[in-house]
């Protein structure tokens, strides 16, 4: 009915007043915006984690102090700080579980600066200080070089092992075997070299690293810090049942009462995978519920202004009514008004959302998805709200009297 | 018989006080007549032509349109009377300041759902007809009182109406320009159309054919004009 029509007057009526219809609609805007951008980021996640998670190397778990991802839970209860986990743990577990093939602590420091001679690294790289397991635990591979080994951890060697990013930045055009570098203030005799090995899935990069002895790390940074233990599984054996070997030996080594909960965390890529979808459908959820509340904003910003565009435009209502439009024809042409004004809000909200989801998308290194339920979701949702918010002020226009409209000053 | 009218009052509220803006007016209006209502500011000129154009509805008292009681229609109803039987003029014009001089014609038309095109050659038609095809795409603003004014005749013929009612539709004019409306008016009146006009100049009333004149909302006289 009249659609063409109304569709015309609701589009020059949004040129008229290009400010003001822009302010009106920021709220739609920014909800569906949030919104898009959340779900877009996630999917984008998800997709390249279920592709390749590349965390710890397979049949791997790893075992710290906090839980994974704790940082974002939602709801999170405060707990009482737990023990750290000593090097020594991973001694343990060596000695008594015949399931596993490989046990190793690491302990890590971010944020380091390394030199050598004039140059440093910029920016900074992490450090960890490990047992030699760590090497086939977490997928690293020696390219030139050795490996750290148990004599640099038993004779506290003040060696080091450089990612692909350090050597770049600091060797440029000299073979680093053999130079000395500067860490933590003390001098490294560089003694291997890592493969290139790109990033993870969580955007970061793995060859910012440099790897030195436990022992040495612990002889200059102290023994404060707990420990990470990585865990290969025996071939052929389950994982699971390593698993509840390895968490024996550690209850006992903590002295953890019967009944009482783990002090330490446990985790293998599935479950990495598992608290991500975990905190991703929460994050989801806020999101979700921030662009509601967005757009609730936004619908009253809508409602207010087409009661003020009713109020203004009270003789051009008269005008029409006079020449022979009906109560519903008033009321359709407010309500394209205001529908075309929020799914104009909904059309740059989504584009801006999408925008921000790439860019950043990017900067992580995760694919950039535009999921068509996402897109949908958000026409319908922006229309139904612009319906919702026009239809006071438009059945406001519609019930009015002609003639005191046509007077209306 | 196009027009009768019975008994009719109107009282308007104003909080305590009551207005008695009409006061039992009965009159009857045939087809082709040219009928100028005249009468001091405040003697319920327009109050009378808003309720025989069906904007305003009557206190008490009956109105007969075209052999149709028009009590007790719903306001849909009476939207559509005004789109098919009435046409106004007003004195302060009422054109749609954003909108050009053709779709200001054209908007009757869209009303009653005729097509974009035939509603475009009427709409011209209508132009031609006032002597303004060539201000067809000019703005209200663009456009001078009196041209002003002919877009609203061209919009009030636009749907052939029964009837045309015009609230002093020379008021806003000098006396040159309200002569050249005048002119169309006579000339609508010729070729059939049925006037009804408000006004307080004797001037133009005289060149009606029917005078009636109000007076605190009474008919105080109602006569041929020689
Ligand atoms: N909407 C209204 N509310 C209250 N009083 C009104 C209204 N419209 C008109 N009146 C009163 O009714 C009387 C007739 O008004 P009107 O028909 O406009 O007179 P005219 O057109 O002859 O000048 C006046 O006294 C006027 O004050
Ligand atoms: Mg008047």
């Amino acid at each position: 009915m009249l659609i063409k029509e109304n569709l015309q007057i609701a589009i020059d009526q949004i040129r008229i007043g290009k400010l003001r219809s822009f302010l009106t609609a920021l709220g739609i805007s920014i909800g569906i915006a949030t919104v898009i951008f959340i779900v877009s980021i996630l999917e984008g996640y998800n997709q390249s984690i279920q592709k390749e998670l590349n965390v710890l190397g397979a049949n791997t778990f790893q075992i710290q102090r906090e839980e994974v991802f704790t940082g974002v839970q939602v709801g999170m209860r405060k707990k009482k700080p737990r023990k750290r986990l000593d090097k020594s743990l991973a001694k343990a577990i060596r000695e008594n579980c015949d399931l596993v093939q490989f046990v190793g602590a690491e302990i890590w420091e971010h944020s380091v600066n390394v030199k050598y001679k004039d140059k440093a690294t910029n920016p900074t790289i992490s450090v960890a200080g490990v047992e030699p397991e760590f090497f086939p635990n977490n997928g690293y591979f020696v390219d030139q070089g050795r490996s750290i080994t148990q004599d640099d951890v038993r004779f506290h060697r003040k060696v080091a092992v450089l990612g692909m990013d350090v050597v770049e930045e600091l060797f440029p055009f000299e073979d680093p075997l053999g130079k000395e570098i500067k860490l933590f203030g003390k001098r490294f005799r560089v003694i291997g070299i890592l493969e290139k090995m790109g990033s993870s899935t969580f955007g970061e990069s793995r060859d910012d690293r440099v790897i030195i002895p436990i022992t040495t790390f612990e002889d200059i940074k102290g023994k404060k810090r707990s420990c990470n233990i990585t865990v290969m599984v025996r071939p052929g054996v389950d994982m699971q049942a390593t698993m509840d070997q390895v968490i024996g030996v550690l209850r006992k080594e903590r002295k953890i009462p019967p009944g009482k909960e783990n002090d330490f965390s446990i985790f293998t890529n599935e479950t990495l995978i598992e608290s991500f979808n975990n905190i991703a459908s929460k994050v989801r959820l806020a999101g979700v519920f921030l662009g509601l509340i967005s757009l609730l904003v936004g619908s009253i910003g809508v409602m207010n202004i087409m009661l003020v565009t009713v109020t203004e435009r009270t003789r051009e209502i008269g005008i029409r009514k006079a020449v022979g439009a009906k109560r519903s024809v008033i009321l359709m042409q407010f309500l394209s008004e205001s529908v075309v004004l929020s799914s104009v809000g909904g059309l740059v909200g989504m584009i801006g959302g999408f925008l921000l989801a790439a860019i950043v998308g990017s900067s992580l290194q995760i694919p950039f998805t535009v999921p068509l339920w996402a897109v949908v979701s958000s026409l319908v949702v922006t229309s139904v709200v612009g319906i919702l918010a026009g239809l006071y002020p438009a059945s406001r226009a519609a019930n009015m009297d002609p003639i005191n409209a046509l007077r209306y000053e | 018989m196009l027009i009768h009218v019975e008994n009719l009052i109107k009282i308007y509220q104003l909080g305590k006080v009551q207005v008695k803006a009409l006061d039992n007016i009965n009159l009857t209006i045939d087809r082709n007549e040219y009928v100028a209502v005249m009468g001091p500011s405040g003697s319920g000129k327009s109050t009378l032509m808003n309720i025989i154009g069906c904007l305003d509805v009557p206190t008490s008292g009956r109105y007969i349109l075209n052999d149709q009681d028009v009590h007790n229609l719903t306001d849909d109803e009476l939207a559509h009377i005004r789109n098919k039987e009435i046409g106004f003029v007003f004195q302060t014009f009422n054109l749609l300041p954003r909108a050009t001089a053709l779709h200001n014609v054209e908007l009757p038309l869209i009303y009653n759902g005729t097509p974009r095109s035939k509603r475009r050659e009427i709409a011209m038609n209508m132009l031609e007809r006032v002597g303004l095809a060539d201000r067809a795409n000019h703005r209200p603003n663009e456009l001078s009182g009196g041209q002003r004014q002919r877009v609203a005749i061209a919009r009030a013929l636009v749907n052939n109406p029964s009837l045309i009612l015009a609230d002093e539709p020379t008021g806003n004019l000098d006396s040159k320009t309200g002569e050249e409306i005048m002119q169309i008016f006579n000339e609508l009146n010729e070729a059939g159309n049925t006037i009804l006009l408000v006004t307080h100049e004797e001037d133009i009333a005289r060149q009606t054919k029917r005078i009636i004149r109000l007076l605190d909302g009474q008919v105080i006289k109602d006569e041929m004009n020689q």
